[in-house]
């Protein structure tokens, strides 16, 4: 008879739980092969033996004193001495981890303005003047403290503010423009009325000829907005006659091409 | 630094009761729970008397309160495995006469003490999920349906990892009992 095949079935039936000898083949085998029923006794009864010992420890019984021990250390606590600072503790904490994001978010927020001033400041006001022995030369009316590379882009030639969009932006500290001398007047005039009627300034240039009629009515609606009704300071407006060579007569029609000043970028 | 002696009196009293009737409920649970871990009858009371008060002290925020027993087993379980691998505990440990039935003779006593320490010692290398199912189920009173609860497992993973407990077990004392 192959005994050796049943072994393994015999342990796991002495194991199994309930234990049994699931297996119809191994029950008749067992019940037909003395030496395999000895195996599976002895199997069986380590089970039992283990199962029993483990049943017997762990039916032991707390000492007498324990419960009196639970209720001394729930006493305990109950009554417990605690610093007066432990209570305040985690109200400290809290306000010192608001005050840390606030500062945060202030120092965010401060940092994000002085980026968007930047940008204000670095408004580029690009020129394209007719050269007339070497093509076309860009003449770049130069702004200090600006940001390398914002007054490049496709929309060079034109001339044109490039983030005076916002007029709070005017409350930082002032725009310093070089301009050919000649021309200064028309560009401040251009600047100042861009910045009071929020139209830009590209817009109104482009317009060609136009533009200097344009001029008239822009500065003549300053009177209500320096008043203070908005809560705003805009820059003193020097209001000239444009002396100066019209403006528009030196401008690059709309359809100039681009690629020139592109070429000159790089 | 100053201080102030501050009573914690529990503002809730039916709280309060509730404790004293889950106490009085689980207090064997947590000690047998440690004990089985343990096998030292005066650590295994250390250990539920800090499961209690660990439990006391959780017990508002203890969300399902019939979960107290499986929460009170599991914290019982974990304060005694951290007692148990606590530097030099496991080499103090003895298994004291008291904590086991007393066989009828010296012979009868020395092999019944050979086994038991043996057994602890499988016990203590088993994976952990087989030791927590064999020594919930061995004690009084949880059937399969109680340590699956106990656990918060199914009652067909109970079955099968008493058996694979009861395997490795097997396997390690064949030859002691004869």
């Amino acid at each position: 008879m192959d005994c050796e095949r049943y072994q393994e079935w015999i342990e796991d039936a002495a194991a199994e739980v309930p234990a049994a000898a699931r297996h119809p083949e191994l029950k008749a085998h067992v019940a037909a092969c003395p030496r395999c029923r000895a195996a599976f006794e002895r199997e069986q009864s380590l089970v039992v033996a283990i199962d029993g010992s483990l049943r017997a420890t762990l039916a032991a019984e707390p000492s007498p004193g324990f419960a009196a021990g639970v209720r001394a250390g729930l006493f305990k606590e109950r009554v417990r001495p605690r610093s007066w600072l432990a209570g305040w503790a985690p109200v400290a904490a809290g306000v010192l981890a608001a005050s840390l994001l606030v500062a945060a978010w202030v120092g965010r927020r401060q940092k994000a303005e002085g980026r968007k001033h930047s940008a204000h400041v670095a408004s580029a006001v690009t020129r394209t003047n007719p050269a007339p022995r070497s093509g076309r030369r860009q003449r770049q009316v130069e702004v200090r403290n600006q940001k390398p590379g914002v007054t490049r882009g496709r929309t060079q030639g034109r001339l044109l503010v490039a983030a005076n969009r916002r007029r709070r932006s005017a409350a930082g500290p002032g725009l310093e423009v070089l301009v050919p001398k000649r021309q200064a007047a028309a560009v401040m005039q251009l600047y100042n009325s861009v910045w009071v009627s929020d139209r830009e300034l590209a817009a109104v240039v482009a317009r060609g000829p136009e533009a200097a009629s344009e001029l008239a009515p822009i500065s003549s609606r300053l009177a209500p907005i320096s008043s203070g009704s908005s809560g705003l300071a805009p820059k003193p407006l020097e209001i000239k006659p444009l002396e100066t060579p019209p403006l528009d007569a030196e401008l690059q029609p709309l359809s100039a091409p681009d690629d020139a000043m592109d070429r000159s970028d790089r | 630094m100053d201080t102030l002696l501050e009573v914690a009196v529990t503002a809730d009293v039916s709280l309060e009761r509730e404790f004293e009737a889950r106490l009085a409920d689980s207090s064997r649970l947590a000690f047998r729970v440690a004990l089985g871990v343990l096998h030292n009858a005066a650590d295994a009371e250390d250990v539920a008397q800090e499961a209690f008060v660990k439990a006391y002290q959780n017990f508002g925020r203890l969300r399902d309160r019939e979960r107290f027993r499986a929460w009170l087993s599991r914290t019982a379980w974990r304060l005694a495995i951290d007692r148990l691998r606590s530097a030099g505990r496991r080499e103090q440990r003895e298994l004291r006469a008291a904590d086991f039935p007393r066989p009828s003779s010296v012979e009868d006593a020395a092999a019944a003490r050979e086994f038991q320490e043996r057994l602890n010692q499988a016990i203590d290398e088993l994976p952990e999920k087989l030791r927590q199912v064999l020594i919930l189920a061995a004690i009084e009173g949880n059937d399969m349906r109680e340590t699956a609860e106990l656990l918060g497992i199914r009652e067909g993973t109970v079955r099968s990892r008493l058996f694979a407990a009861r395997k490795r077990l097997a396997a390690k004392l064949r030859g002691i009992v004869t």
